[in-house]
């Protein structure tokens, strides 16, 4: 099993598959990245005036070509329609109207192409009364409790704050890669592609599903607060002599050491020792706990660099960088992992690959249409 | 219009809340999951939480002891099998190689907690795949308020196995359209622990020639402001161009020649004196007020909610983050919407989930002896 093909023999589940992702920030491209890692041709759509910041990029523009075109000029919005009907799915996070009011709205692409597959990724969907609110990751979390939850609920006003990591953003993402592939896979059936949409509210709502409940007589109980430290005595944080050991054991186990099953008794016992001490303790009673650990702790053992779940390269343009790995491992359609694109940098390539002449793709650029040859620094 | 996965049967075998979202996610889309339990039942069951994640869903109870006639009849129809045990080890027996002596094309997906290679799986043998394991090792629950003495915080969402099962759902579409086109079945296999770092995503990318330049702070993304009623919100206008409405909406359109320019960016004095300046002018109102002025200016503003208030909001049903299920258990229940909306699929309304076995007698037939 290949984590990272280079072999262009070896298939992909996406093959022949082209996406236009006119997608910023995180969540919209990383559904562009995740269709790249199943082996869609993705060119990445954004002009010179909205450069996307580096460290973003070098992590959800793995695996994509990159064009910068000024679509609000003539020529540009011609450029795309050209590229759009050569393409199977558009990914767009504009707020609700915009996409319409530039001409590539679904109804004006389909027309041309009904074959199109139309994503919509954005802060709260396209339906309700928050549909026209701009927003980002942030205000997803905001609006649904995720934040809320890290001060504490109950009467604790302490500072909201998001999660460790954006899962929401990149949640989002994977999940309208999902819908896209869902209406692939109908294509394939009736020709015809379809519009879908997803938003940062509604998987912030399914990361929250389990708490997301009502019915006649539930009770609410959210555990929430800096102050929280697990669901249970067996099941918790503890603070060992120089850190911290995640346990998770079932009634009984803590026996096996002689160790007291009350939330209070353990706090005083697991502080005495190191944490490397109660893990050989615990493995060797067969008593399930992890270390504590930090991201810089998991992104550096040999585990994360054997999986290639953390991936260093040598880029010509950005040097020396690491970034994330693809983690889903499949026998027969290999996910790539694949490299980020200089800004703007296949532009000629690809309008050449349309039809246009050297002259022509001069004249866009002498307009400002399109950035210089080769493309642009990003900071 | 049926979803786009109504041609397909799901066989979803396991106890681990990754595998239950999973068939969730799944059967939203219209697929027939057959959820496979013990004749005791999924450990979950009596839970809301079970009927939530199990929505839709059929129940047949098979006994884990041996491979009999039953788990072959239901594997037989199988497009897809998922499976994840929460003890790390599955019961039933039906791995890949099995699966696929029943069902040549089967598509075959494990969550395993930890990766067969992980230090966690090869020294403790069948190492459990629990959230609070997964998520304790990939610095899920670090310290979220170093000023303080709290330490390593429990976060209660379940963010490991929901987003394994997110990034699950789309590898079973991309294998099904590969089955579609190529005419074969796979193996997949997504450690919920490795899923993780495509979670860390950005936070995992270093330039090790590049000093890493001091954070950037603005005053207006990614912050939290308490109201005059002791709420929060929060604001998160990425761009600078948002300062200006801002500014305007708070009354001090002057902040905005000081305030751009980068200044907040790189001047530490500066940028406290600054950042507690900015504090005040929230206080003059309550939130849920700063949040509708600022809609209306276009800004990317929102009260920080509870959970609770999310729900209650109109937006939460009109948008359909949140729907109303009828539930055999629990009567009528509200419970998170379809994740994905699909115009020309959109499947139907997510029905109850199954009572234990309640299914058997349509997908196994009058023998219950035959296991």
């Amino acid at each position: 099993m290949t984590a990272n093909p280079s072999d262009p023999a070896i298939p992909t589940a996406l093959d022949g598959i082209r996406v236009l992702d006119l997608c910023i920030i995180l969540a919209g491209p990383t559904c562009g990245r995740t269709l790249s890692e199943y082996g869609a041709d993705v060119i990445k759509i954004d002009p010179e005036h909205r450069m996307p910041a580096l460290t973003p990029w070098l992590d959800v523009g793995r695996g994509k070509r990159s064009v910068s075109i000024n679509i609000t000029t003539d020529a540009g919005l011609e450029a795309f329609y050209k590229l759009a009907d050569t393409s199977d799915v558009i990914l767009q996070g504009f707020r609700k109207g915009v996409a319409e009011r530039l001409g590539i709205g679904y109804e004006q692409l389909s027309a041309r192409n009904p074959g199109i597959v139309y994503a919509s990724i954005n802060a709260f969907g396209q339906e309700g009364p928050w549909a026209m609110r701009p927003g980002f990751d942030q205000n997803a979390q905001a609006a649904t409790g995720m934040q809320i939850r890290n001060g504490g609920v109950d009467g604790d006003d302490g500072e909201p704050g998001p999660p460790p990591y954006t899962f929401n953003d990149y949640g989002t993402g994977v999940m309208a890669a999902y819908g896209v592939m869902l209406a692939l896979l109908e294509r394939e059936r009736t020709g015809r592609g379809q519009k879908i949409d997803t938003s940062l509210a509604h998987t912030a709502s399914t990361f929250s599903s389990a708490y997301m409940i009502d019915h006649e007589g539930f009770e609410p109980d959210e555990i929430s607060g800096p102050q929280a430290k697990g669901t249970g005595p067996l099941s918790r944080l503890y603070r060992t002599a120089d850190g911290w050991i995640a346990l998770s054991a079932e009634e009984g186990d803590l026996a096996r050491l002689s160790l007291p099953e009350s939330e209070s008794d353990l706090e005083s016992a697991f502080v005495d020792r190191s944490t490397r001490e109660w893990m050989d303790a615990l493995s060797a009673a067969g008593i399930p706990a992890t270390p504590h650990r930090s991201l810089a702790d998991a992104r550096s053992d040999d585990y994360a660099r054997e999986r290639g779940l953390v991936v260093e390269e040598r880029h010509p343009a950005f040097g020396s960088i690491e970034h994330g790995g693809t983690p889903q491992r499949l026998s027969e359609t290999p996910a790539r992992t694949g490299t980020s694109p200089i800004f703007g940098a296949d532009t000629d390539a690809i309008l050449a690959e349309l039809g246009y002449t050297d002259a022509h793709i001069a004249a866009m650029r002498a307009d400002g249409v399109i950035p210089p040859e080769g493309g642009l620094p990003l900071r | 219009m049926p979803g786009a996965l109504s041609t397909y049967r799901i066989v979803e075998l396991g106890d681990h809340p990754a595998v239950a979202v999973l068939g969730m996610l799944l059967a939203d889309q219209g697929a027939d999951v057959v959820k496979v339990e013990p004749p005791g039942g999924d450990p979950m069951r009596g839970s809301p939480v079970f009927s939530v994640w199990n929505r839709a869903k059929r129940s047949v109870t098979i006994d884990p002891d041996g491979k009999g006639a039953h788990l072959r009849r239901i594997l037989r129809d199988a497009d897809v099998v998922i499976e994840s045990f929460s003890s790390g080890v599955s019961p039933y027996g039906v791995d890949a190689a099995y699966a696929r002596s029943v069902r040549p094309d089967v598509i075959h997906l494990s969550l395993p907690g930890f990766g067969e290679t992980h230090p966690q799986a090869a020294t403790a043998g069948p190492f459990p795949g629990h959230e609070l394991l997964i998520s304790a090792a990939t610095g899920v629950y670090a310290d979220r308020s170093p000023d303080s003495d709290e330490g390593a915080s429990f976060i209660a969402l379940p963010y490991a196995s929901i987003f394994g099962a997110m990034v699950a759902a789309s590898a079973i579409v991309a294998a099904l359209f590969h089955r579609e086109r190529a005419g074969a079945g796979q193996d997949v296999s997504i450690p919920l622990y490795d899923a993780m770092f495509a979670a860390m995503g950005s936070a995992l990318v270093r330039r090790p020639d590049i000093p890493a330049a001091p954070a950037p702070l603005s005053p207006a993304i990614g912050r939290f402001y308490r109201c005059g009623d002791g709420r929060w919100i929060n604001l998160n206008a990425g761009y600078e161009r948002s300062l200006r409405p801002i500014l305007d909406v708070l009354g001090h359109p002057n902040w905005y020649v000081p305030l751009t320019g980068d200044r907040l960016r790189v001047n530490v004095e500066e940028r406290e004196e600054w950042a507690a300046r900015f504090a005040e002018p929230w206080l003059d109102r309550p939130a849920l007020e700063w949040e509708t002025l600022m809609a209306d200016a276009g800004v990317p503003l929102t009260m920080c909610r509870t959970l609770r208030e999310w729900m209650d909001t109109d937006h939460a049903w009109a948008s359909g983050a949140m729907i109303e299920v009828q539930d055999a258990e629990f009567g009528p229940m509200r419970q998170v919407g379809i994740q994905v909306n699909m115009s020309d699929t959109p499947g139907d309304a997510p029905t109850s989930a199954p009572r234990l076995g309640e299914h058997n007698h349509e997908l196994l037939g009058d023998d219950t002896h035959d296991r």
